[in-house]
């Protein structure tokens, strides 16, 4: 990783992160509770209650849109590549908002003293046999459950002890998540308000979330196919096509990807896989001379791979030559650590 | 992402996609009219907001 970097400590950017995060989140909250109570002033402490939970809800469910919406607009344009730093923090104060949103839940039934009445509904077992009418605060339960378990092992410290791969396969269960909290709202406020705003606000969010995943992966799958020559070689293009610092990605036969970087007149090629979470390297730049991965700054040298000391993380290299003008890569990987950059100029 | 979570990563957002828009059209098209009971039979009426 960065010398001048630690991803697991704060610094001043993620300070800055928090705080922004924090600000929008406690603005939208206030705003939506001052607006709703002078349009339609609760008249006891339960409408009090439910207007809290009307817009820790409404606020939780923004989050995990925007959550989603965050890696392809961050694989569609470097200048969402900001959000996509430190998007854990914003996992755990959408479990945070989430969680809240069903406390108060539970407190509109206690001040009523109609506890029961929330056991009595998550096992009504018959209702989960229909589908209006389905216990929708049983799917919103199983999206805080999901939320609780991202949350909880957001850490590096959980990173580390399941691998990267593991890790990346559990936390794709936000999918999951927004799932259950789309249908608990359709099911549950959009059945009993018959506000247009919620069926619009649902599908806006469907249909940005799909749509943006849609664009990001159709963009990806027309740049990165390359043709194989005979000797397995991959032409990945003339030397100036690589901006320089920067890399061209091409897909290996068997699928994984290869960042081909050039740093001047040096190109070498590396796996598109960040040893840190998976993060693509392909789209990073080389900063003072290391390949810098664009979701949290891990630092890789162009050469050979290697993180500069004093840290230890290596990847896998790939051969690479200059054939009629034109820069290949051979798609057999190297052992991580083998240099294999070469000079165009030689 | 390695290959195979980008695999799953479509397959499980192209499933869950169709899923929930499916679920979401069906709940907008079976929506009782306003005056029809609500949610479960079995439980005394509750404020519509708190339901949710
Ligand atoms: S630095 Fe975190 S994925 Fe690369």
């Amino acid at each position: 990783m960065s010398v001048g970097f630690r991803a697991v400590q704060w610094n001043r950017d993620k300070l800055i992160y928090d705080a922004v995060l924090l600000a929008v989140v406690a603005a939208f909250i206030v705003s939506f509770i001052a607006i709703e109570a002078h349009l339609h002033p609760p008249k006891d402490g339960p409408a009090w209650i439910d207007l809290r939970i009307r817009a820790f809800g409404l606020c939780a469910f923004l989050m995990l849109t925007a959550i989603l919406s965050i890696g392809p607009l961050a694989r569609l344009s470097p200048r969402f590549l900001p959000l996509l730093y430190n998007r854990r923090h914003f996992g755990v104060l959408t479990f945070v908002i989430a969680a809240l949103h069903a406390s108060f839940m539970v407190e509109w039934y206690a001040v009523q003293n109609t506890l029961p009445n929330i056991v009595t509904e998550l096992t009504t077992w018959t209702d989960y046999g229909r589908f209006i009418g389905f216990p929708f605060k049983a799917l919103g339960l199983g999206a805080l459950l999901i939320l609780l378990l991202l949350a909880s092992t957001s850490h590096d410290y959980w990173l580390q002890f399941l691998s990267p791969p593991v890790w990346k396969a559990l936390h794709m269960l936000v999918y999951g998540a927004y799932g259950l909290a789309v249908m608990h709202v359709a099911l549950g406020a959009m059945q009993s308000n018959r506000h247009p705003a919620i069926p619009v606000l649902l599908a806006a969010s469907l249909c940005l979330v799909a749509g943006l995943h849609l664009v990001a992966g159709w963009r990806e799958r027309g740049c990165h196919r390359r043709r194989a020559g005979a000797d397995g070689w991959i032409a990945v293009g003339p030397p100036d096509s690589i901006p320089d610092k920067c890399a061209r990605i091409v897909n290996a036969p068997g699928g994984e990807r290869i960042a081909v970087f050039r740093d001047g007149d040096r190109v070498g090629a590396v796996t598109n896989l960040c040893a840190h979470q998976n993060g693509p390297l392909g789209e990073g730049r080389i900063i003072d001379g290391c390949i810098t991965c664009p979701w949290h700054g891990y630092q890789y040298r162009l050469d050979d791979g290697c993180a500069p000391p004093p840290f230890t993380e290596r990847l896998a290299t790939y051969r690479v030559r200059i054939a009629r003008g034109i820069v290949e890569v051979d798609p057999r990987a190297l052992a991580p650590g083998t240099p294999a950059a070469i000079s165009i100029s030689s | 992402m390695t290959r195979t979570h980008r695999r799953m990563h479509r397959l499980v957002w192209t499933v869950l996609g169709i899923a929930v828009a499916l679920g979401l059209a069906m709940a907008l098209a079976l929506r009782p009219a306003p005056a029809a009971p609500l949610v479960s039979a079995s439980l005394p009426p509750a404020p519509a907001e708190a339901r949710s």
